[in-house]
């Protein structure tokens, strides 16, 4: 038991970060954020003994936290984040300095794509090697990077496209 | 015009961490789902008690009549049949960690909401009924000299809280219960679903 809890935290310690960014990314909201992180981690607790090492923990991690937050977003039919993000920044506003601003602006951004897309574009954000994005994402690495291209353009356009207004 | 690696910068170098502490998160997994063993265990020392105090009246209060030993030895079997449910109940229940086991601590929700059915199904009048039978035996010396008012005031409450947890109590328990052990059984399952 004490093993488990020492691997348990040293798992949450090196993952928690991004896939609390990933959560934020899919919601844009810091409490779902945190509720999905939350769960992500319970799962992770629940499940840790069926982990064979057969992928990377991260992969495991990424792949749970995904599916977590598709049945949040899905079952729960939750109010569209288009509709959602330009009010939170718009209430936020003052909290934001202007570093914040890019941030929040690029989460504005992340929010117009589409489901899957954004799911890709944060782990590409987060740098993970394309290898394991095409295993989370469960699409062909060939195919992926033709996705993830096209994701980056649409990315890029958006950002520049609400910079100027 | 931003490119993409401007993107990247951003995301990098946000200050926005999550705020959930690792201990929080262990906190939340070892309190797995206690709540249903805690309220049973409470059934169960509650029942306990009153087998005690019963058992007690019994062995130590000297009655005239036969029928008021009678109602006390109806009651107490009425209530040990229920103590032995009730840690049943709990042992199905505690049998297996959740945050360990999932799947089995799953299988022992559905054994144990079989079982609370049975509880607050039949089982329930059987008990019911045996109450009412021990306590009348029981009230028939004891009340016997209290004047008439008293008397009747006495079966008009217990006939009253009776009616009260069989038609009202009862129900209100029963759906509580089940609605979350049918939400920890629909999630469990939705998260084995995900690991197969």
């Amino acid at each position: 038991m004490a093993d488990k809890d020492a691997a348990f935290r040293q798992i949450f310690e090196s993952n928690s970060k991004k896939i609390y960014r990933l959560c934020y990314g899919y919601t844009g909201d810091e409490d779902a954020a945190h509720d999905l992180l939350q769960e992500t981690f319970v799962k992770v607790w629940q499940n840790l003994d069926k982990f064979r090492n057969t992928a990377m923990i991260s992969t495991w991690i990424y792949r749970i936290a995904v599916n977590t937050c598709l049945t949040y977003l899905r079952s729960e039919k939750r109010q569209a984040k288009e509709e959602l993000t330009p009010q939170l920044a718009e209430t936020r506003r003052e909290e934001y300095s202007e570093k914040n601003e890019q941030v929040a602006l690029l989460y504005k951004c992340i929010a117009r794509l589409e489901e899957s897309e954004r799911i890709i574009i944060t782990m590409v954000l987060d740098e993970l090697p394309y290898p394991e994005i095409a295993e989370i994402s469960g699409i062909s690495e060939g195919n992926l990077r033709v996705k993830i291209h096209r994701i980056k353009q649409r990315l890029t356009d958006l950002y520049n496209q609400y910079e100027k207004l | 015009m931003k490119n993409f690696d401007h993107l990247l910068s951003v995301w990098q170098e946000q200050p926005k961490l999550p705020k959930l502490s690792v201990d929080d998160v262990l906190k939340q997994v070892k309190k797995g789902i206690n709540k249903l063993g805690i309220r049973v265990l409470w059934s169960i020392i509650s029942i306990s008690v009153a087998i005690a105090t019963t058992a007690g009246l019994t062995l130590f209060a000297v009655f005239e009549k036969r029928l008021s030993y009678i109602g006390l030895f109806v009651l107490l079997i009425g209530m040990i049949v229920y103590l032995v449910l009730q840690i049943g109940d709990y042992r199905t229940i505690a049998r297996h960690d959740l945050t360990l086991n999932p799947g089995a601590y799953l299988n022992s929700l559905k054994e144990y909401q079989k079982r609370r059915a049975y509880l607050y199904g039949r089982f329930y009048y059987a008990f019911v009924l045996m109450i009412c039978v021990g306590i009348s035996l029981y009230t028939v010396e004891v009340l016997n000299n209290k004047p008439f008012i008293f008397r009747v005031i006495y079966y008009a409450v217990c006939t009253a809280y009776i009616l009260f947890c069989t038609f009202y109590l009862k129900d209100k328990l029963i759906q509580r219960e089940e609605k979350r052990v049918s939400y920890l059984i629909e999630r469990l399952e939705r998260l084995e679903e995900q690991f197969e």
